[in-house]
This record gives C-alpha cells, sequence and structure tokens, in this order.
C-alpha cells in the first residue's frame, strides 16, 4: 500500500470519506514521522502534538456527522515559525524578543482551521527569515541528504513537506525563502502575487517584498492548500497548452553559476512544455541584473526598522550574521531605497509589456543543487542563490517552483514558472504539466530514521 | 543612461556615524565589525546608479491595479 504520508490530499480526502483512514490515524502517523526523523532533519521547532490529535478527532467526528469543510478537513499541516498562534508560542527561531506566547490566531490560521486543516507543528526557519541560522536552532538538514541545507528562510516547511511530516505547510517568501527550499528539496512551492494572501499575524522582514504562500508535494495540493490559507478556493482549469506562450528569461552573468546538471533538467523541462504544444521563445527585460541589488537595498532599512526595538534593548541574542544586517540596514542611503523603489515600478511596467507577448515566463529557480550550508545574503553567492527569485519579490508576480528532476549529487532542482499579477492559478496549471512527465521524487525515509 | 561612479574608503567611524544618522546607537567595536559587510553592501548600492529617476512618476501596470 502507498505510504498514506504521501498521499495526495485528494487521495487522503477520499480515503477519509470511504473510511479507508481517518484524520486521527493520519495525525498519528504523521507524529510518529516527526518523532522519527526529525531528529536527522531539525525541521519542527514545536510540535504540537496533543492539540494536533484533538483537532484530528474534532475533524473525524465532523466528517461522520456529514459536516464536511472541504479539501483540507483532517489534512496535516505545519506552519513556519513566525507566525502567531493564540497560546503557541513563536520562536523566530531567535533569541531575541522570543519565545513569544500568541495571543490570537492570524487570518490565515483561522482561515486553515476554519477549513479543518490539523496543524501538526510549527516549522524551522533562517533567524527571523532573514537569510542566516541562529546557531540554537540549527539548519533544517535535506531529507535527500541530511549533509545539505534544505535551503532557507522556510527550509524547515520544506523538509517537513518532502519527507511526508505533513502533507502542506505554509512559507514566506521575501527574497526567495519558499522558491528556493522547494528547489533545493524537490517539492512544490508558490509565491502567489503580492497581497494575495493575508500578512496579518505574520512576522514581517520587508514589508516590499514580503509573501505567504504554499509548500506542498504537487501543484494541485499547492493550489488546495493556497485556498485553504485566502478562505478562497482556487480552482485550477486544465491546462490549455496548444499554442501557450512561454519565454524563457535571460538572466545576465547566470553562466558564473549554473551547473551543468541544473542546465540539463531545465532543458528536459523546456521540451516538455513543448511537446505539450507550447510556443518557446527566448525574452529578456533590461535591467533586472539590478533586482538583486533593489532587494537589499529594500530589504536592509524595512529590516531595522521592524527590529529597531530589539536590536537595541538586546542585540546579543541575535545571531552573528542577523545582528549584522539588521545594523548596516540603518545606514543604507535614501537614495539607493529610492533607487530601488523606482526600478521596481520600471520593472512592473517592462513584465506587463513582456505579458502581452508571452503567457508566462520559465527559468531555473535556483542555479545550483542544495549546497551544504545556506549562503549568506551579502557574500559572493548570496546573489547568486536569488538570482531568479528575488526579481519576483520585487515585481509582486505569481512564482511557482517545481521539481524539474535530480540535477546532481543525487539532489533535485526545480523549474519556475511566473504568470501576470493574480494568474497564480494558470502557473500551477501549467506546473501539473510538468509534473506529471516527471516521474515524484521521493527520498529514501528509511535512511532519516533513528 | 548616467552612471554615478562612486569610490568611498570607509572605515569604522564613519560607519558608526551612518548607523547613527539612521538611529542606531553603535558601539565603535560592533562598526569594525560591520566593515566586510558594509563594503559589500556599498558595492550594491553603487549598483543601482544607473536608475533613471525619469522612471518616477509614472503609472503602475493596469495589470497590476486590477489584482
Amino acid at each position: 500500500m502507498t505510504d498514506p504520508l504521501f498521499l495526495s490530499i485528494a487521495e487522503l480526502g477520499a480515503a477519509y470519506r470511504s473510511g479507508a483512514l481517518s484524520p486521527v490515524a493520519v495525525t498519528r502517523l504523521a507524529l510518529e514521522r516527526i518523532a522519527a526523523c526529525d531528529e536527522a532533519l531539525n525541521a519542527f521547532i514545536t510540535v504540537l502534538g496533543d492539540r494536533a490529535l484533538a483537532k484530528a478527532a474534532t475533524a473525524e467526528a465532523e466528517l461522520r456527522a456529514g459536516q464536511d469543510r472541504g479539501p483540507l478537513h483532517g489534512v496535516p499541516v505545519a506552519i513556519k515559525d513566525l507566525v502567531e498562534m493564540a497560546g503557541v508560542p513563536t520562536t523566530f527561531s531567535s533569541r531575541a524578543g522570543s519565545p513569544r506566547e500568541g495571543r490570537v490566531d492570524a487570518p490565515v490560521i483561522r482561515n486553515l482551521e476554519a477549513a479543518g486543516a490539523v496543524i501538526l507543528g510549527k516549522t524551522n526557519l533562517l533567524e527571523y527569515a532573514y537569510g542566516a541560522v541562529h546557531p540554537d536552532f540549527g539548519q533544517t538538514n535535506n531529507p535527500w541528504n541530511p549533509a545539505r541545507t534544505s535551503g532557507g528562510s522556510s527550509g524547515g516547511s520544506a523538509a517537513a513537506v518532502t519527507a511526508g511530516m505533513c502533507a502542506a505547510a505554509l512559507g514566506t517568501d521575501t527574497g526567495g525563502s519558499i522558491r528556493i527550499p522547494a528547489s533545493y528539496c524537490g517539492c512544490v512551492g508558490l509565491k502567489p502575487t503580492y497581497g494575495l494572501v493575508e500578512l496579518d499575524g505574520v512576522q514581517p522582514l520587508s514589508w516590499s517584498l514580503d509573501h505567504v504562500g504554499p509548500l506542498a508535494r504537487s501543484c494541485a495540493d499547492a493550489s488546495l492548500f493556497l485556498g485553504g490559507l485566502t478562505g478562497e478556493p482556487l480552482t485550477l482549469a486544465a491546462p490549455q497548452m496548444e499554442g501557450l506562450r512561454l519565454g524563457i528569461m535571460q538572466h545576465e552573468g547566470a553562466d558564473r553559476w549554473l551547473e551543468p546538471g541544473v542546465v540539463a533538467r531545465f532543458d528536459a523541462a523546456v521540451k516538455i512544455l513543448e511537446r505539450a504544444g507550447a510556443r518557446i521563445e527566448v525574452v529578456s527585460i533590461p535591467d533586472i541584473s539590478l533586482a538583486s541589488d533593489a532587494v537589499l537595498a529594500l530589504i536592509g532599512p524595512e529590516a531595522s526598522l521592524v527590529h529597531q526595538d530589539l536590536i537595541a534593548s538586546e542585540p546579543e541574542k541575535f545571531g552573528v550574521i542577523t545582528r549584522m544586517q539588521i545594523e548596516a540596514g540603518f545606514a543604507v542611503p535614501g537614495v539607493a531605497y529610492v533607487r530601488a523603489q523606482l526600478l521596481q515600478q520600471e520593472l512592473k511596467r517592462r513584465f506587463a509589456a513582456l505579458f502581452d507577448r508571452v503567457d508566462a515566463v520559465i527559468s531555473p529557480a535556483v542555479p545550483w543543487v542544495a549546497p551544504a550550508e545556506d549562503p549568506p545574503l551579502n557574500d559572493d553567492s548570496g546573489p547568486g542563490e536569488m538570482l531568479y527569485s528575488g526579481l519576483y519579490n520585487l515585481v509582486g508576480l505569481p512564482a511557482l517552483v517545481l521539481p524539474m528532476g535530480l540535477a546532481g549529487d543525487g539532489l533535485p532542482a526545480g523549474l519556475q514558472i511566473v504568470t501576470p499579477w493574480g494568474a497564480d492559478a494558470l502557473a500551477l496549471s501549467i506546473g501539473t504539466v510538468v509534473e506529471t512527465a516527471i516521474a515524484p521524487l521521493r527520498p529514501d525515509i528509511a535512511k532519516l530514521k533513528r | 543612461m548616467r552612471k554615478a561612479n562612486v569610490s568611498i574608503r570607509v572605515d569604522a567611524d564613519t560607519v558608526q556615524r551612518l548607523v547613527g544618522l539612521g538611529g542606531l546607537d553603535l558601539p565603535a567595536e560592533r562598526a569594525k565589525a560591520l566593515l566586510p559587510l558594509f563594503s559589500a553592501l556599498m558595492a550594491s548600492w553603487n549598483r543601482l546608479a544607473p536608475v533613471d529617476p525619469a522612471w518616477a512618476g509614472q503609472p503602475a501596470p493596469e495589470a497590476e491595479r486590477k489584482t
């Protein structure tokens, strides 16, 4: 029998409704998987075992009584540990201002629980989602090879989904923090259109660039989870691939970073899309090479303002790199910040013009497979890691990452699909074409168990 | 396109003053520790110099405004 923890959300729902599986039984299995594998992965900071079992029992009773809350009813999920939940501590993977006891549920939590989702716990992240591991919390390791990183900052959510600890998880993305871990772990991650998912109750990093979105094992699951986050179901139409115009986005200097295995998987993904009927052309937009610099110029001062009280009152409680980044952000020149905003607006206009010509834009998600550790934002490799991702935080377009196969060292690489504002469902629909042509990627869970 | 080529050498005193102007009182030893990061950030800010001020004031794309 298929491992119940690797069933799709639709399969899980069908099994619940037929009586083949129950929310309590699946929640127990998920908690057992976390207990068995999390020593190797370090994906969870807080496991809410009793709470989850109680919620699962409620979901089970409701389903038996015919009270059906929809596709997420009884489905085990996880939450990045920077979202407020009533009565639950939030650590932000930091010692500064942490742990903070939640007073109310963030709207995304309210929406997910109203949809019947069972929250198993809160997942590890880079400290305050700001690009660096706090040593007390440690790195989330990659389910494909625990000697490699899961990426950041939503690495805990990506690892948990990939290892079958939960069916889907909430992540946040300010420069690639959903999509980079999705690429490294071989799962699906969507940074939705800017503003689609409410940010209230989610710890900010940079209000100009912050997004909340799903990590899941398929585009269909990501779609269902996104609907749970917003409270508005998202309908995935069958992809109309014949004549679909896809642009391969050119990135100046990418050759410096791109690994041959990633290039090979990307070329194979393009062929899949072409065979499905898409018309492929190469596209470019002037000045996108400046996007990562603009992202840094926006994050710097915004993150410093977000943390101005904590950096003054308990600076030593931040990790070394996070502390330096927050301190340096106070000195970002106004001219650099405004130039970043001007570039942001201009690139939006250029993308709007591009989308008159193509329906979607594709690229690799990250130029390489998972490294041993996450590169710092400001060293030589940091800009390379967000070469393909930060640009879309800047312009707010929906950007989906899904696995395109194993690319090197037995590690996955991701394909990024970007569509116009509000066309999140189109990105997911195109993604289904690729994922149905590629065998599902499953890491060897037995190797992770203690 | 215009590009300002600025080459400034920063020392810990300068970093301390600039961070202080932003509102954070930074001890001297912290300013010294920030120097490598600050140099990388200065290079990044300089790369934004080609951004054209004439881009200001133009309307956001209609497609974005609809969402």
